[in-house]
């Protein structure tokens, strides 16, 4: 007992003097949370769309109008279709829409009219907003024009409410699911780092030829690295709930819960390389591969796990940002779903114990891995010696 | 009473056998000197006797402990300290104290406090003035003292130091030896690991040990009376070495660089003497500040074509401050440097092109093969492409890497890794060679044959300027000068400042065979230091 509180103080002080530790559980958060809030949109856009019109009746002078009054569009006026072709490859507008000079005749016979949208195709979304706002405006001004009458019905009206999100605004699920990406920066990185460098630093060495046992080096890494991580966790929560004012619906206890089951498995990844591997460069590296893009693009976060490849479908089961991600999400947006709760929380539960026995098992106390047979009869069969990276 | 027992250990990495069917018994209570070549076997012996390493084949005992089974009683019971120390560095010197205390299971009443163990071990390293100090920021010689108190906490039966006095000066080393020394107990076992055959001159015994092979095992005075004679048979032991013509000298072409004309420039340090001989390197008031601390102060020397020239100094005296200077990659605070007659500070890179460099650290591409590495150095000094390839095969017959062309040259042993590095410098014929610690962790076989290759570079007329902290090696330097605190201290030729030594501190040795005895380099170190320290 006495060794471990040793070992964790010892840990935690180290923490407190790199200068690298705090950054990336207290800045980078931040800056994260910022980027999630600021720089990254996945809803609607204002979009500048250029207008020509060749049917100058008063009734469609109020449909160009209307271009204008949109609060999603940007309208600049054209006299000529070579103009808006320049405009549009100089990308100073992403698409423009021409009415045709039989547009009111038409619609006075009661007949079907023709809008010409123009889009970039170069720029698929923009070009589908550009499509989606046009066809809008034209519909709304049409319902409210005299020409409302003489225009077909549609046969089924649809009504659209969103629910949990009305406003459809996707900071409330992506900042939160921030919170999942730093989690996993916390846990993986900066664990990554820390029992290769004790190889690297010949401090392994010095410390296995003291009382030390297996459980005290990997508690002594677990638990300090664990407050650091609901330390930065608890922060993360502040600034997502106080400051940046993301409506959370759920019980703060859960999430915390929840949370610390998340950390506990992406401690164990981060552990586990850098005790496989015992060098710093390398372990950093393959933390990044095996935590950071994953939590990125397989959490269902960024992009949906149902559209993905079958293979990373099932890949993603026996990753732990999934189920963290969902749990983050609907306890934010929805409330505490016990089903949810649940099921996500037995999954990291079980990754985490597996993964701290891996943990375990791959903490030597010597400096090359024996099979344990081997060192019940002392003198193994020779071939066995897989390990030769030890240099005399 | 045995404090180990081993009986036909072998130990194997791959293809590589490191321990080979040794047998070994050591006596407790006395210090054994533990030495052999660049990968013997040193360390992993020592590792496998505290169980670190596990054997192939073969049965040990320690302390009555088999390391393989009974690992966590057998370290309740040992000092370890590895070749790195195991200092943590972001921790202070009281951290680490207090840290490898708790981890030994040393009870904590009684740790702190007037007359305690850590006071103790505090006093007894003079660490004390430092104890709030990271052991990060320390010198190599402090760290060393600090890792050994480490090591020491727990009054250890059996303490295993694994060269614990590479790179260290005089000083310290002879600080270290004291404190282990003073600190154990009688019954206390001692396996040092060493590549300084005086010190292991001065154990109870020796053990050498050859391809994973105990070679030697007795009295170190049966080997020889003097550490000198001792140190030749320990290298007739390890194969003998056999001085050859050396074939990098031999096969060194010195171009005769006329000096630059100096118009103007008048009197330099060196000139001003009316002598009218060319000086090839020159250093001119070097003086290096950082803040209000004097890393180099006022250091100027000259020295001759085909001088070697050596730099002694302890730990953070300044000696690889004034070797940065001098190759133009520091900038002196105040006064230059010249090479082959080239201000360094007006024309770093046509000075540079008269020099070879060596640099402390192995800092040679190890992912590179050995030709690689030499054909980008080639290409680095301006070699031309057409001469390229065969100046490159020349090079690596030269030096003996035949064998070695194509492998990665950070497998190579140290020696070799040497010798390359030096290859390295030396393509370009440079007429002027600097080496820092050239033989750092070298074993003593390697550090011949390189010492050959230098004193033979000199005669074709290199100059030669080189760092050491090998007492030894200084008697192979012309000139030296002493450095100490960024401040050179004494310069002359070896016997020049052993007299000095010796006025100042009449006679250590009586005089025999009628000639005047004049103290060791070591000594003399000692006594000039010494002395400047009291002024």
């Amino acid at each position: 007992m006495k060794i471990l509180l040793a070992l964790i103080k010892k840990e935690i002080k180290q923490i407190l003097r790199d200068p690298s530790s705090i950054i990336i559980a207290f800045v980078l958060p931040l800056i994260s949370i910022l980027i999630y809030m600021y720089g990254i949109n996945l809803d609607s856009v204002r979009v500048t769309m250029g207008i020509k019109n060749d049917d100058p009746t008063p009734e469609v002078a109020t449909l160009v109008k209307s271009f204008g009054h949109s609060k999603y569009v940007n309208s600049i006026y054209f006299d000529n279709v070579k103009d808006i072709e320049t405009a549009i490859a100089r990308s100073k507008i992403k698409g423009a829409v021409i009415i045709p000079n039989d547009f009111s005749t038409k619609l006075a016979r009661g007949q079907n009219a023709d809008l010409l949208v123009i889009t970039d195709g170069s720029e698929v979304n923009t070009a589908n907003y550009v499509q989606s706002y046009a066809l809008a405006i034209a519909n709304n001004w049409l319902a409210t024009s005299k020409y409302a009458n003489s225009a077909k019905q549609p046969a089924v009206n649809t009504e659209v409410r969103t629910w949990y999100n009305p406003d459809l605004n996707s900071h409330y699920f992506i900042v939160p699911g921030s919170i999942a990406i730093t989690m996993t920066l916390i846990g993986i990185l900066l664990t990554s780092l820390v029992v290769a460098r004790e190889w690297e630093r010949g401090t392994m060495e010095a410390m296995l030829s003291t009382s030390v046992k297996t459980i005290h080096i990997v508690l002594g890494k677990y638990i300090p690295y664990f407050i650091l991580g609901m330390l930065s966790l608890t922060f993360n929560i502040f600034l997502c709930i106080v400051i940046f004012q993301i409506p959370f619906r759920g019980n703060y206890f859960v999430l915390l819960l929840v949370s610390s089951l998340f950390l506990f498995t992406s401690l164990g990844i981060g552990l586990n390389v850098s005790s496989v591997l015992k060098n710093q460069f390398l372990a950093s590296m393959v933390a990044m591969s095996v935590g950071f893009m994953p939590a990125l693009m397989l959490s269902g976060l960024m992009f949906p796990i149902n559209s993905m490849p079958v293979f990373f479908q099932h890949l993603t089961r026996i990753l732990p940002p999934r189920y963290y991600v969902s749990f983050i999400e609907s306890e934010f947006m929805a409330g505490t779903v016990p089903e949810i709760v649940t099921a996500n929380a037995i999954y990291l539960t079980i990754l985490g114990l597996i993964l701290f026995a891996a943990v375990y098992k791959n903490t030597s106390m010597r400096l090359e891995k024996y099979p344990s047979s081997a060192l019940r009869t002392p003198s193994p069969a020779p071939g066995d010696g897989k390990t030769g990276d030890i240099k005399c | 009473m045995n404090t180990i027992e081993i009986k036909n250990l072998t130990k194997t990495f791959g293809k590589i056998t490191a321990l080979d069917n040794l047998s070994l018994n050591i006596e407790k209570g006395k210090i054994t000197g533990l030495m052999g070549a660049d990968g013997a076997g040193k360390t992993t012996l020592l590792r496998t006797i505290i169980g670190l390493l596990v054997p192939d084949k073969g049965k040990i005992l320690t302390l009555g402990f088999d390391p393989v089974t009974q690992k966590d009683e057998l370290t309740q019971l040992i000092g370890y300290m590895p070749q790195k120390f195991g200092l943590y560095e972001d921790l202070t010197v009281n951290e680490n104290l207090t840290l490898y205390a708790d981890l030994k299971g040393i009870s904590l009443s009684g740790i702190k406090g007037e007359g305690s163990i850590l006071n103790k071990m505090l006093e007894f390293t003079k660490l004390a003035p430092f104890q709030d100090r990271l052991a990060g920021a320390l010198s190599g010689g402090m760290k060393q003292k600090l890792g050994l108190a480490c090591t020491l906490l727990g009054n250890p039966e059996f303490l295993l130091l694994d060269e614990p006095s590479v790179g260290v000066d005089p000083i310290s080393r002879k600080d270290l030896m004291q404190m282990v020394r003073e600190m154990i107990n009688p019954e206390t076992t001692v396996l040092w690991s060493t590549a300084y055959l005086d010190e292991a001159h001065s154990f109870d015994t020796a053990v050498v040990i050859d391809k994973g092979r105990v070679i030697y095992e007795g009295k170190p005075h049966d080997l020889g009376a003097t550490a000198q004679e001792f140190e030749d048979k320990v290298i007739d032991l390890m194969g003998g070495y056999k001085q050859e013509e050396s074939l990098i000298a031999k096969n060194y072409e010195y171009t005769d660089i006329l000096p630059s004309p100096r118009a103007g420039e008048g009197g330099t340090k060196c000139r001003v003497r009316g002598q009218s001989e060319f000086y090839t390197v020159e250093a001119d008031n070097l003086e290096k500040k950082y803040g209000n601390f004097y890393a180099v102060k006022n250091n100027s020397f000259c020295i001759q074509k085909g001088e070697i020239f050596g730099l002694l100094g302890p730990n953070g005296a300044g000696k690889s401050t004034s070797f940065k200077m001098m190759c133009g990659l520091a900038k002196p605070t105040n006064g230059t440097a010249r090479i082959m007659g080239i201000d360094i500070t007006k024309d770093p890179e046509k000075a540079r092109s008269n020099l070879g460099y060596m640099a402390q650290k192995f800092s040679l591409y190890g992912s590179l093969t050995v030709r690689e590495n030499l054909e980008f150095f080639a290409s680095a000094y301006g070699i031309k492409f057409k001469n390229r390839a065969s100046k490159v095969q020349e090079i690596i017959e030269v030096f003996g890497l035949k064998g070695y062309a194509d492998q990665k040259s950070e497998e190579l042993p140290l020696g070799l890794k040497q010798r390359l590095s030096m290859a390295c410098a030396l393509i370009h014929n440079p007429p002027v060679l600097f080496l820092d610690e050239p033989t750092s962790g070298v074993d003593v076989l390697t550090r011949r044959d390189f010492w050959n290759h230098i004193t033979s570079l000199a005669k074709k007329g290199v100059t030669i300027l080189v760092t050491t902290h090998f007492m030894d090696e200084a008697e192979y330097c012309d000139r030296i000068s002493l450095f100490y605190h960024g401040e050179t201290i004494a310069l002359g030729t070896p016997e020049e400042l052993k007299r000095k030594a010796l006025e100042l501190n009449p006679s250590p040795h009586p005089p025999s065979r009628g000639e005047e005895a004049l103290p060791t380099m070591e000594e003399t170190f000692i006594t000039l230091i010494k002395e400047s320290e009291k002024e």
